[in-house]
C-alpha cells in the first residue's frame, strides 16, 4: 500500500491539474479576502475575525473540492484504461481502491491545510484585527472555525469516500459526479421533502435521515458550536459513510469487467 | 493436474457475455519457453482469454493455473508476468519517463535506473518531455512493451503487440523477444493478425476459433504438416509405398489413410512418380501439390473463407 500512495503522489506532483485547481481556489480567496479588504476602505470596517468567521459558510465547497481531488487522484482511468495496468500486474482490487482513497483524502486534506492557511494569513495581513462591535472576535473567529473543521473533516471524508464509490460505480467522469452530486447535495433534501409531505412514523423517519447527510450535518455544525455531543455524531456520520461508501465501492469494483 | 513444466494453463475455460460464448471451453498449455502464438480470427476470444489470465475479467466456467497456481492464488503470481493487451494505455499528461516511473514506484521495483535501461531497450529514450497524448502508435506500443518488460517477467502476454509499428520497429521487437526468450528463458504468449510475424518467432502455436483452441501445435510439427508434397491418391497405398522405394529409390513419403501416400521427393518432375506407379500396376486415382504456410493452415482449419 505505501509503494501505491507513493506512486499516486508521484503522479499527483506531476499533474499541472493539481497545481492549476489549487491555484484557482487560491486567486478566489484572494479575491474574497481583498472584496472585505476593498469594502473596509469605503464603508464598515469588516474586521479579521468577521471575514474568518464567514468560512462556517462554505462547508458545501468542501464537498465540492472532494469531487475535484478525486477527479484529479482517479485521472479518467476508465478513459484511459489505465486500471488494467494495475490490475493486471496483480495489485487487489481492494489495495488499488484503497490507494485511491486515501490518495484523494491526503490530497483533500493537503488542499485544505493550504486553503486555510492562505486565507486566515491573508485576513490576518489585509485586515484589522479589531472591528466595530457586533463582529466576532479573532479568537472567538478561530474557535468557531476550528470547531466547524473539526465538525468537518469527518464528513469532508465521508464526502470524499462518497467521491471514490461513485468512481468505481460508473464509469465516466460526468455520470460519476453527477451521481455525486445527487447523493450528496439532492438526496438529503428529497428525503426531507418526502417524509415532510409523507405522514406518520414513515415521514418522520425519511426527515431524521435527511439530518445524518454530511452536507446537512456541517450545515448544521455552525450553529451548535462547542457542542460535543455533536461534534461526536459528525465523527460516527463520516465514519458511517466512510464505510458504507467503501464496502458498496469496492463491492462493484470487485465485479466490474477492466476494459 | 497440470506438468510441472506448464506456466499457464486452462481447462475448460468459459466466458458468457449475455447469449454470447466468448470462450467455449478452452483447454491449453503454455509450458516454460514456449514462444507460444495464438492465430485466430477476429472474435475468436484470444483477447478474452488473456484478460482472464491477466485478472481484467472473470471466467464464467472453467478453471486457470499460473504458475501451478489457481483461484485467488493466481494474483499473486501476476506480478511474474509483464502485459501488453490491446492499446497501451497510460497517463496521457505525464512522459514515458514518468509513466513508467509511476509504475515502478506502485509495483515496488527497486532501482530508477530500470526505467531508463528498458526506455533504452525499446528505444524510446529520446523522448524527454514529450507526452503520452502526443506519441504515435509506434511509440504507444514501445511503451507498452517497455512497461510489460520493466519487472523483468518470467511470463510476457502480448496481444497484438506489433500493430502500428515500422518495419524496422517489428524486426527490432522481434529480435527483443528472441533475446529474452533464449537468455532469459521468458515463457511469452502473443498473438498477432501478422502471421507470417508470427511465424518467424513462435515455437508453438494455438488455433483459436469461436471461442475453443482447435489444435495446439509445435512449430516442427506445423512446418512438417506444411511441407510442400504431392498427394497421390492410389487404389493400393501399400503396394505405391513399395513402388517408391524400390523405382524412385526414396523414402521421403508419408502413407495416410484412405490410400493416400504423401510423397515429399520429384516435386520438380511428378512424370516420374506417376510413371513408375503405372509400370507398377497402381492406379494413380489423384494427384496435387499441395503445401501451406500459417495462413493457409490456419484457413483451412477453420474451413476457409475469411483471413485471420
Amino acid at each position: 500500500m505505501l509503494n501505491y500512495i507513493r506512486a499516486e503522489i508521484y503522479k499527483l506532483l506531476h499533474r499541472p491539474y493539481t497545481y492549476i485547481t489549487l491555484g484557482i481556489m487560491l486567486v478566489l480567496e484572494g479575491l474574497y479576502a481583498s472584496m472585505f479588504a476593498f469594502h473596509n476602505s469605503h464603508s464598515l470596517v469588516t474586521p479579521f475575525g468577521g471575514a474568518v468567521a464567514t468560512l462556517v459558510e462554505m462547508g458545501s465547497i468542501g464537498f465540492c473540492i472532494c469531487l475535484i481531488t478525486g477527479d484529479i487522484v482517479f485521472a479518467a482511468q476508465y478513459k484511459n484504461s489505465t486500471l488494467k495496468n494495475e490490475v493486471s500486474f496483480g495489485l487487489s482490487r481492494t489495495q488499488i481502491y484503497l490507494g485511491k482513497l486515501l490518495a484523494q483524502t491526503l490530497l483533500s486534506l493537503a488542499y485544505l491545510v493550504v486553503m486555510m492557511a492562505f486565507f486566515i494569513g491573508l485576513c490576518a495581513v489585509c485586515l484589522p484585527m479589531n472591528g466595530p462591535a457586533g463582529f466576532y472576535s479573532s479568537q472567538d473567529a478561530l474557535i468557531i472555525v476550528g470547531y466547524f473543521l473539526a465538525a468537518g473533516i469527518p464528513l469532508w471524508i465521508g464526502g470524499q469516500a462518497a467521491v471514490c464509490m461513485c468512481q468505481f460505480l460508473v464509469n465516466g467522469e460526468m455520470a460519476s459526479s453527477f451521481l455525486y452530486v445527487g447523493v450528496v447535495f439532492v438526496l438529503d433534501t428529497t428525503l426531507e421533502v418526502a417524509g415532510l409531505l409523507s405522514q406518520g412514523w414513515f415521514g418522520n423517519v425519511l426527515v431524521k435521515i435527511s439530518g445524518y447527510f454530511p452536507n446537512t450535518m456541517l450545515n448544521n455544525a455552525k450553529s451548535v458550536v462547542g457542542d460535543l455531543v455533536y461534534l461526536g455524531q459528525a465523527w460516527l456520520v463520516g465514519a458511517f459513510w466512510l464505510a458504507a461508501c467503501t464496502a458498496v465501492g469496492l463491492y462493484a469494483f470487485h465485479k466490474k469487467e477492466i476494459k | 493436474m497440470i506438468e510441472n513444466t506448464a506456466v499457464m494453463a486452462a481447462y475448460g475455460l468459459q466466458k458468457v457475455y449475455g447469449t454470447c460464448k466468448a470462450l467455449d471451453g478452452v483447454n491449453m498449455q503454455v509450458r516454460r519457453g514456449d514462444i507460444y502464438g495464438m492465430v485466430g480470427r477476429n472474435g475468436a476470444g484470444k483477447t478474452t482469454l488473456m484478460r482472464m489470465v491477466t485478472g481484467q475479467s472473470e471466467p464464467t466456467g472453467g478453471e486457470m493455473e499460473l504458475f501451478g497456481a489457481s483461484g485467488k492464488e493466481m494474483r499473486l503470481q501476476r506480478s511474474r508476468t509483464g502485459v501488453m493487451i490491446e492499446i497501451p494505455s497510460f497517463s496521457p499528461f505525464l512522459t514515458a519517463q514518468e509513466n513508467l516511473e509511476y509504475y515502478r514506484l506502485q509495483r515496488g521495483i527497486p532501482g530508477k535506473h530500470v526505467v531508463d535501461e528498458v526506455l533504452e531497450q525499446v528505444d524510446l529514450k529520446d523522448t524527454e518531455k514529450k507526452k503520452f497524448k502526443s506519441f504515435s502508435l509506434g511509440m504507444k506500443q514501445r511503451l507498452g512493451l517497455a512497461l510489460a518488460l520493466m519487472n523483468h517477467p518470467d511470463f510476457l502476454i502480448l496481444d497484438e503487440p506489433i500493430n502500428g509499428l515500422d518495419p524496422e520497429g517489428v524486426a527490432e521487437f522481434r529480435q527483443i523477444l528472441r533475446t529474452l526468450n533464449r537468455e532469459r528463458q521468458t515463457t511469452i504468449l502473443i498473438s498477432s493478425h501478422i502471421l507470417s510475424e508470427l511465424s518467424n518467432v513462435a515455437t508453438r502455436y494455438g488455433f483459436m476459433d469461436k471461442g475453443r483452441i482447435l489444435e495446439e501445435i509445435s512449430a516442427e510439427a506445423l512446418h512438417d504438416k506444411c511441407r510442400t508434397c504431392l498427394r497421390l491418391e492410389v487404389d493400393d497405398a501399400a503396394r505405391a509405398a513399395a513402388t517408391l522405394q524400390s523405382q524412385l529409390g526414396t523414402d521421403k513419403f508419408e502413407v495416410l489413410p484412405g490410400n493416400v501416400v504423401q510423397l515429399y521427393d520429384c516435386l520438380d518432375d511428378p512424370k516420374r512418380a506417376s510413371y513408375a506407379l503405372a509400370q507398377n500396376g497402381v492406379a494413380l486415382l489423384a494427384m496435387e501439390q499441395k503445401g501451406a504456410d500459417l495462413e493457409a493452415y490456419f484457413l483451412e482449419l477453420i474451413g476457409g473463407g475469411r483471413h485471420a
